[in-house]
């Protein structure tokens, strides 16, 4: 199971996975948390900022069944916190080139086994840490439910607030940013018992068919142990000749 | 007019009450090493409200039941070992609310808005007599299905000011998770007694001892052979740890696996 990056650039090789996200976030947010504003009778869960600004991080089994997503937004562009919060925030937001607003966080879903639940809380958040260090974030702001701050402390985020805890209709929350320490990265690699790289980003320009057959490959050679590597490699070469 | 001039106080200090501290005790608890200076970082700051005492404790366990198990904080010790005396925790509804909308609420609020039972009453009541006039409990869902609260006290009425409430729940949201991280999680419960697991065949076996049947006649009620019976006999006695079959369906009906009659 990857991480995969999906943006504006390659979002053709995955569109029924993107629906699936909006799924499994109305799933998620409506139907296990009870978030009646996001309610909607298509049972997808899509906002304002569900725009090509938007990166997603979303987690995608083997047989492509998504078993959780984040939202990633630059703080540079409309974000919940600057364009719908502000007043949640005491003083300015931190914003620049090195901070993403990080929202809407599925991971999991109550109906899937509790070792892929776990195994995904650990996946995004370590996908977050390698995003991050792809596009230079060095932190993260965004709005946590006071509930769900507890865990985030726990998978090693220091969680810094920047707002008193607001009603906000579903609960109780507040704004927070998060510095990026690339030494907790490896802490959650090591709780997870993970060795390789959990984020997967596709380049742009394959057409759909050719975008899946190339993930399915690239999946492959990520799972090989190092040792493999050139021995796939002569393979490919192979193949190449051949064609 | 002396409580008045007291709700006045805490409401204005609310109102100046900057961030910048709250922000530095939620930056210090999530790296603290010592639980201590965490209690005199959130009694100082307390303090300033006039709160004099809180207590970070379980409210319930993972199953919904009322421990009110104390984990730390600064209490008051007269009126913590009358409730705890006077085993109050199962009668302390207030501990009970907040499982819906995790908010924090004061005593008055609380009195104000629900219809407080007889028991609650009394805590409430009793209290006072310790001199803790009006209190707030904040509720803290725990991951495990279990919920922490943080009830602080003090001696006279306390304002419902939205933002110091912001400001008490936000410290308490970290106070919890510097004792969480520092190792101040509630007692492991006693295991629950194990039980003899009798199968089916054995306890049957037994009810037809207990009515008086040998073990011929029982094989012939349960369609099997005498020996058959001999053996689930044997084995209920061995696990039950009695000797005689008539001591294992005295035991066996005492642990409720058949009954009397």
């Amino acid at each position: 199971m990857h991480v995969h990056v999906v943006n504006a650039s390659n979002r053709r090789q995955y569109l029924d996975e993107i629906e699936q996200m909006h799924r499994h976030r109305h799933r998620v947010f409506v139907g296990q948390m009870g978030w009646k504003a996001l309610d909607s009778p298509d049972g997808l869960d899509i906002d304002e900022f569900d725009t090509p600004n938007a990166t997603y991080l979303i987690c995608i089994d083997a047989d492509s069944i998504v078993r959780g997503s984040c939202r990633m937004i630059p703080s540079w562009r409309p974000h919940m916190l600057r364009n719908l919060f502000a007043d949640y925030v005491e003083g300015d937001a931190p914003s620049g080139p090195s901070v993403w607003e990080w929202t809407r966080h599925a991971p999991g879903d109550r109906a899937f086994e509790k070792e892929i639940n776990h195994q995904v809380r650990f996946l995004l958040n370590i996908a977050a840490h390698e995003f991050a260090a792809s596009r230079g974030i060095e932190t993260f702001i965004g709005i946590a439910d006071c509930q769900i701050v507890p865990r985030m402390i726990d998978l090693g985020w220091k969680v810094e607030p920047i707002g008193m805890p607001v009603n906000y209709g579903e609960g109780v929350g507040y704004a927070f940013k998060m510095n990026v320490d690339t030494a907790n990265n490896d802490k959650l690699r090591a709780r997870l018992g993970r060795t390789g790289t959990a984020l997967m980003e596709m380049p742009r320009g394959l057409v759909a068919e050719e975008g899946a057959m190339a993930r399915r490959t690239i999946e492959l050679a990520m799972s090989l142990p190092p040792a493999s590597l050139n021995k796939a490699e002569e393979a490919l070469r192979g193949l190449v000749k051949a064609a | 007019m002396n409580q008045q001039a007291d709700v006045s106080a805490t409401t204005m200090l609310a109102e100046a009450m900057v961030s910048g501290p709250l922000f530095q005790f939620a930056e210090m608890a999530q790296v603290a090493t010592d639980m201590d200076a965490v209690d005199k970082e959130l009694t100082g700051i307390l303090t300033s409200f006039g709160i004099d005492h809180f207590v970070l404790y379980q409210a319930t366990d993972k199953g919904g039941k009322p421990t009110g198990a104390r984990l730390c904080g600064k209490r008051h010790d007269d009126w913590r070992k009358h409730y705890v005396d006077s085993d109050m925790a199962p009668r302390d509804d207030l501990m009970k609310s907040g499982r819906h909308m995790p908010v924090p609420t004061t005593w008055s609020r609380f009195k104000a808005e629900t219809k407080v039972r007889k028991g609650q009453k009394r805590i409430f009541d009793e209290a006072s007599e310790f001199g803790l006039k009006d209190g707030i409990y904040i509720p803290l869902p725990q991951t495990d299905g279990s919920m922490y609260g943080v009830s602080m006290m003090l001696p006279h009425k306390l304002d419902n000011e939205p933002r110091m409430l912001s400001a008490l729940h936000l410290l308490a949201i970290y106070y919890s998770v510097a004792a969480n991280k520092l190792g101040r999680s509630p007692p492991e419960p006693p295991p629950a007694p194990e039980l003899p697991v009798l199968t089916r065949r054995q306890c049957e076996c037994l009810m037809w001892i207990r009515e008086g049947l040998p073990p011929a006649a029982v094989g012939d009620k349960l369609g099997i052979a005498e020996n058959t019976v001999n053996e689930h006999l044997e084995q209920a006695r061995r696990r039950l740890g009695v000797v005689t079959t008539s001591q294992a369906v005295i035991e066996a009906i005492h642990r409720g696996l058949i009954k009397l009659g």
